[in-house]
């Protein structure tokens, strides 16, 4: 027996010691805010999910919020404080996540829900391309209390991603590392690229003070990113399978019990593709007169200075989605 | 000592698990072990026979309750239904204790052999009630017989350093299977069978191997950490898989497939129904197997999709009882790096044969398993399916699969021995510890959202 526990605690050893070392370093830098408590959940570098540090923000606050904003990296573009300006009364948070699926927007308002957060208002952008992939399952790395996990394997999965990609490796032993967005967010709205000032909602619309010039433009042409889109209206494959229509009914359901102020945005995207007809009658059906659809061939798409890339579009053209779906008189 | 503390630890896991049985636990271990010593003393025929019975009433009569009396009463009532008339009648909350079909099985097999003459009661309760809370096999088998195990447990166990060494390797193995591939498969099932309705028949096919594999990994993987934890410390405990993606026809597959509950079948409902029939020639052997794997079928879950499963495997048994090969065992040569054309034929046309019984397996219900095959049976399985239907991270899918035919590949080249990572006789022992610390890596690499052993249900 001394001889078998002898040559385990040696097969051990060596990697537990490098384990230790690397988890010393891991614990004092906490590149993913999990171990204490912080004035700033801005989001700092790429591997960080945004959705997970609004939720360790929306946990460290005690903002009284009545109104969310759900969405993917196209929801960014929203302004939170400006939204509180258009809708009396609101307190907005906003809750956006990269790459957001359906899933994932349910479990965050069924996590408010169960908090005791009240779904007064709430703008949800959804993507053609993105909403729904994945069979709309809420993404795997967003925090542990909303998609289920367990807490120990959501910090395992944290740590695990640190030897996986050499910044994150680089912030993991100390270094500072210059390619990474670094944005700040607004401490009470969550806007995650700004502090809401008075100048931001001010220039907030701007268009000229957005927009790339005909030459970037050019050069985005040039090299791809902005490419050719053809004339006839295409469509995507269906994609709404059962389980997210089972997501759009229980988040309907939600809309219901709160008696919410709800926006359903079809975003505007460069690619100009629309869902199915068949996946827009089951959207249609669950959100009705509430659902906005901006894409495919319109005034917006078909202006290339809308858009940053051919990924994103610029902030004022969500203000100017803000302006045209939030009337005082539809304010339930 | 060492027993009792066996028993404490089994009865903590099983706690641990699910509280609420415990008492049941406690119950029928008490119940069998005076049975037991009853069926033994007495020299009265009749009143043996019917101490057995009051055992059998026990463990099937559980069984039955437990698991069996919603499906029953739903089925009577929707059987009543189609012919129009409505019975007032209601299913019950139960809760099914866990393991109930592994423990159940382990106590009729103790009374049986008993009243056989086999074995002996034992008169020990500390170590009859260790024998059917072993904590290594309580809630997903292997379902060791009492001649198995219960001497083991009357001797005392002394330290073996090479026993021990081969149960953590074979507990490492057990992890890659479980962890590596049958939890990630389970990703991808779940996506295919959730969504059936929608995605290409090639995909379908896909997602049926993966199921296919995903049951195997889970299952095995478990066997491989119960009988590693087992060797650990100092017990030899039946062996449940002998690499059954290997065989050749149906029976080989069905030896080396979850062999402890198909040998306790053999033993306790085959061989005495073909020896009940056999005036009826090949017919009565054949209405044996059917019965045999039906019930094999039902032992899984209270769903028509289990009886479905075990009829089919039943029927499967039919060409090679006519031909007359039932009990003729095809062996691969030894050492053979690679099968012959033919042979690998056959253990294509197995797994195949496995897999499609797999998807009644994995449906809800009868109805969808149909509605499955009639989508993958369709001319969209010749498209090439889009990888982002199994998993968002397309990439993943190709490594998985390579991990698969990791898997296989190490098995194939194993097959002579008990597990997949019996690499003992490789003598350079950086190469071995080089294996292990791989397998460590891969583990803690590919470690996902944790899915429950399959048969935990069972």
């Amino acid at each position: 027996m001394k001889i078998f526990l002898k040559k385990l605690g040696f097969f051990f050893l060596y990697p537990i010691i490098i384990i230790a070392v690397f988890a010393f370093f891991y614990v004092k830098n906490d590149p993913f805010l999990d171990f204490k408590t912080y004035n700033d959940y801005s989001w700092k570098y790429n591997f960080q999910s945004l959705g997970d540090l609004s939720t360790k923000k929306l946990f460290h606050s005690s903002a009284k919020y009545n109104s969310f904003v759900f969405g993917s990296s196209r929801a960014t573009s929203i302004y939170a404080c400006y939204l509180q300006q258009k809708i009396p009364g609101s307190k907005f948070f906003h809750y956006a996540n990269w790459r957001e699926t359906i899933g994932g927007m349910y479990a965050r308002m069924r996590m408010l829900d169960s908090l005791g957060y009240p779904l007064e208002n709430v703008i949800l952008y959804l993507d053609a391309d993105n909403s729904f992939a994945n069979y709309g399952k809420p993404k795997t790395n967003d925090h542990y209390l909303l998609n289920n996990e367990s807490k120990y394997l959501y910090y395992y999965n944290h740590f695990r991603f640190m030897f996986t990609d050499a910044n994150a490796m680089k912030i993991l032993l100390g270094y500072s590392v210059g390619d990474e967005p670094n944005w700040t967010s607004d401490p009470v709205t969550n806007d995650p690229t700004h502090i809401c000032t008075d100048s931001i909602l001010k220039h907030y619309g701007d268009t000229d003070l957005e927009r790339k010039d005909s030459l970037q433009i050019d050069s985005l042409k040039k090299d791809g990113t902005l490419y050719k889109r053809g004339n006839k209206q295409e469509y995507l494959e269906p994609q709404i399978y059962p389980y997210a229509e089972d997501i759009l009914a229980k988040i309907k359901q939600l809309f219901v019990k709160h008696h919410t102020n709800y926006y359903v945005v079809i975003t505007p995207l460069y690619d100009q593709m629309k869902f199915s007809p068949r996946d827009m009658q089951i959207l249609k059906k669950v959100f009705d007169d509430r659902l906005y659809d901006f894409s495919g061939h319109n005034a917006i798409t078909n202006n290339e200075y809308n858009y940053i890339e051919g990924v994103h579009f610029w902030p004022y053209v969500s203000k100017q989605i803000i302006d045209s779906i939030v009337k005082p008189g539809m304010v339930r | 000592m060492q027993n009792l503390l066996l028993l404490l630890a089994g009865y903590i896991f099983y706690a641990w698990a699910d509280f609420r049985f415990l008492s049941y636990l406690v119950g029928i271990s008490l119940l069998n072990f005076y049975l037991g010593m009853y069926i033994e003393k007495t020299t009265n025929a009749t009143a043996k026979k019917w101490l057995l019975y009051a055992g059998l009433l026990q463990g099937i009569g559980g069984l039955m309750y437990f698991k069996y009396f919603n499906f029953f009463i739903s089925s009577f009532k929707s059987a009543f239904q189609s012919l129009g008339i409505n019975l007032n009648v209601h299913t019950l909350n139960i809760i099914i204790p866990l393991g109930i079909s592994f423990f159940t099985f382990r106590t009729i097999s103790y009374v049986i052999e008993i009243y056989k003459e086999k074995i002996t009661a034992s008169r020990d309760w500390v170590v009859f009630f260790t024998y059917v809370s072993f904590f290594p096999c309580i809630l997903s088998g292997p379902i060791d017989r009492p001649q198995k195990l219960i001497p083991q447990l009357e001797k005392e166990r002394v330290f073996n350093n090479s026993q021990a060494t081969d149960g953590l390797r074979q507990i490492l193995w057990g992890l890659f299977k479980k962890i590596v591939i049958a939890d990630n498969c389970a990703s991808f099932t779940n996506n295919v069978f959730d969504n059936f309705h929608t995605i290409p028949a090639s995909a379908l096919l896909i997602g049926a191997f993966f199921y296919t594999i995903q049951l195997y990994a889970d299952f095995s993987g478990y066997t491989d950490m119960a009988i590693g934890i087992a060797r650990l410390i100092g017990f030899n405990i039946t062996r449940n898989f002998n690499y059954p993606f290997y065989s050749q026809n149906i029976a080989e597959y069905w030896r080396k497939w979850h062999m402890s509950l198909t040998s306790w079948l053999t033993d306790y409902v085959f061989t005495p129904l073909s020896i009940a029939l056999r005036d009826y020639g090949k017919a009565g052997i054949i209405i044996a197997i059917i019965i045999n794997f039906t019930i094999c079928g039902i032992w899984h879950g209270a769903n028509w999709t289990y009886v479905l499963f075990g009829f089919l495997h039943g029927c499967y048994f039919i060409p090679i009882i006519l031909r007359g090969t039932l009990n003729k065992k095809k062996r691969i040569v030894k050492g053979q790096l690679l099968p012959s054309p033919v042979e690998f034929v056959n253990m294509v046309a197995t797994f195949l044969l496995v897999m499609f019984t797999l998807v009644i397996f994995r449906s809800e219900s009868i109805g969808q398993a149909f509605q499955y095959f009639g989508s993958m049976f369709s001319m969209s399985i010749f498209t090439v399916p889009s990888l982002s239907i199994f998993d968002i991270h397309g990439s993943k899918v190709i490594i998985i699969a390579f991990f698969i035919f990791l898997m296989l590949i190490a098995e194939w080249l194993q097959r002579e021995k008990e597990y997949g990572l019996q690499i003992s006789n490789v003598k350079r022992s950086f190469l071995r510890w080089g294996i292990y610390y791989g397998l460590i890596v891969l583990i803690l690499v590919f470690i996902d959202k944790q899915e429950t052993f399959i048969y935990l249900q069972f």
